[in-house]
């Protein structure tokens, strides 16, 4: 086990921590890897027993998410999996501003610098975007109404609507002849109005075919 | 037959605490660790610097994420995030967070901010370093946990670097702690210069970040493995793609598919490879430079170039203090001798 990134000194010139303070080190180690072993183990196709450890542990999940150690680092560093949330996601918003003027806005923006503040944006677009559809249907208006409630605010609007976009991708095979950015290429995701009553703002969730209730929040899990 | 069978438990009890005796404990030169701090500093300074445009934007009063707003989800949610696609299920904000940021707007969040940068420069001089080093992981800590879905894979990786090197000596090396203490040294008013000499503290910080790196790529390896985007070849062409966040247009290579699909392999099973090989002696300088190219030419075409310099960053943990030495000369460095 030994190699030279721990460049070892002589025997001699060894000063090891005492016996007490190695074996409490010891334990300490034991126990941070166990516990990234459950963060990994539970954060990515979890199995019963990588799941109970996780809950039942004491301060197994405490220790993991105060130090954002409670990931798999499967997703972030697979890069993609093909899936459609591996693709481009954009917030837009259609503000009616108070001179009867219309303004569009998007998420994330075009030209921003330094590019990491551009990539958040687009981060927080993804977020917005691939938590919707049935499963998320107590969660999907949270972070749209956020941004909505933000740009209304900034603007000073009367109302609007608000969309997310998923670019779908260009397949290899149809590189040559396809265009990237044929609207065909667009799914509306979700699309909600913006209604601002009393300084507040709420969405009504527009479905295909209809306008359905105000999207509520609601407390239970989907 | 018993006998033996004793011997065998006690050889193996005995070997195994010995190697662990030695792989976490024998004492190394902090030199590693005191280059990580300088390049993990600069790297999270600029993170959290790039805040500043955007602080009321996102965090201040009327802001993208107010704080209501991480709560709901929380409730919504819970704990359980299975069920959220895996692209976001780790920047959902969890049950079990803190984030000083949560309690300021206006201009106690721009002094909180400023507070915190100026944390970071004094850990990436190494000011302090005991002090600062917690300090810095607390700030980068708080802005990951005030606003979870801004993050990539960046963040997380910065964050358990700088919990490692707040754990060990990581300013005993380029440091004006270590200068501070040769001064001292020089002036007969110490003995020895604290930390600088090898530490065992330094060889539990570092082969944590060693061990957690390596946790860390054999799930990218895994991730990929298991996929088909990866293993049909094609996996480097769905990020070329993406239009809206690479930052060259590399399309064209669409002429040359063979190439697209050697590219995903080489990057495949060079992940793949690289947790193993990487523990070896002979191998390593080599899989540290096939990594650093791998993500050098990676980064342009994903679009997130702090995320490739924080996985070259981490995979400096396997350099060796020696060559860190022989690299980075420190002034008076022989003055602990």
């Amino acid at each position: 086990m030994r190699d030279e990134t721990s460049s070892p000194a002589s025997a001699d010139e060894r000063r090891l921590p005492p016996n007490w303070l190695r074996t409490t080190v010891s334990f300490l180690i034991v126990v941070h890897l166990f516990a990234l072993l459950v963060a990994v183990l539970s954060n990515w196709n979890p199995s019963a027993l990588a799941t109970r450890l996780r809950q039942k542990v004491p301060l197994v999940k405490p220790y993991l998410q105060l130090l954002a150690m409670d990931q798999s680092y499967a997703p972030a560093y697979a890069l993609t999996f093909a899936m459609p949330e591996d693709t481009d996601m954009a917030v837009e918003l259609d503000l009616n501003l108070a001179d009867g003027s219309r303004q569009s806005f998007s998420l994330p923006a075009g030209d921003v610098w330094p590019r990491v503040r551009r990539l958040r944006d687009a981060r927080l677009a993804a977020t917005a975007g691939d938590l919707t559809g049935e499963t998320f249907r107590n969660l999907e208006s949270l972070l749209p109404q956020a941004i909505a409630a933000h740009f209304v605010a900034q603007y000073g609007a009367k109302g609007g609507t608000i969309r997310c976009m998923r670019h779908f991708l260009l397949e290899l095979e149809n590189a040559a002849s396809g265009d990237p950015y044929d609207a065909s290429r667009y799914l509306k995701v979700y699309e909600a109005r913006i209604l601002v009553r009393g300084g507040n703002v709420q969405l009504m969730k527009m479905e295909a075919a209809a306008e359905v209730a105000p999207a509520a929040v609601e407390r239970e899990k989907p | 037959m018993n006998a033996k069978r004793d011997n065998y438990f006690q050889t193996l009890a005995g070997e195994t605490a010995r190697n662990w005796n030695d792989f976490w404990f024998t004492p190394s030169d902090p030199a590693t660790l005191g280059a990580l701090r300088v390049m993990v500093g600069v790297l999270a300074l600029y993170l959290v610097a790039s805040y500043t445009p955007d602080l009321d934007r996102y965090f201040g009063a009327g802001g993208l994420l107010p704080v209501k707003l991480l709560t709901e989800f929380q409730q919504a949610m819970g704990d359980d995030v299975q069920f959220a696609p895996p692209q976001v299920r780790e920047c959902i904000p969890r049950k079990y967070r803190f984030s000083y940021l949560d309690y300021v707007t206006g201009a106690r969040l721009k002094a909180a901010h400023l507070a915190g940068l100026a944390v970071f420069m004094l850990f990436t001089l190494g000011v302090l370093t005991r002090l600062t080093a917690a300090a810095s992981l607390i700030v980068f800590l708080s802005y990951m946990h005030r606003g979870p879905m801004l993050t990539s894979g960046t963040e997380p990786l910065l964050a358990m670097l700088l919990f490692y090197l707040a754990i060990g000596p990581s300013g005993a090396a380029f440091s004006f702690d270590a200068r501070r203490a040769r001064k001292r040294l020089r002036n007969g008013e110490e003995r020895h210069v604290p930390g600088e000499s090898a530490s065992p503290w330094a060889t539990v910080a570092i082969r944590l970040i060693q061990v957690h790196f390596t946790l860390v790529l054999v799930m990218m390896a895994v991730a990929k493995l298991g996929n088909e985007a990866w293993w049909n070849g094609l996996g480097v062409w769905w990020l070329l793609t993406r239009s809206e966040s690479r930052l060259v247009d590399l399309t064209s290579l669409h002429e040359l598919p063979l190439l697209i699909n050697a590219w995903t392999y080489a990057v495949l099973f060079g992940q793949a490879l690289l947790p193993i090989l990487i523990w070896n002696r002979l191998t390593r300088p080599l899989m540290l430079m096939v990594h650093a190219v791998m993500w050098l030419l990676l980064a342009p075409v994903i679009g997130n170039l702090p995320l490739a310099a924080a996985m070259i960053l981490a995979s400096l943990a396997f350099v060796s203090p020696a060559l860190v030495r022989r690299l980075l000369p420190e002034p008076a460095a022989d003055a602990t001798n």
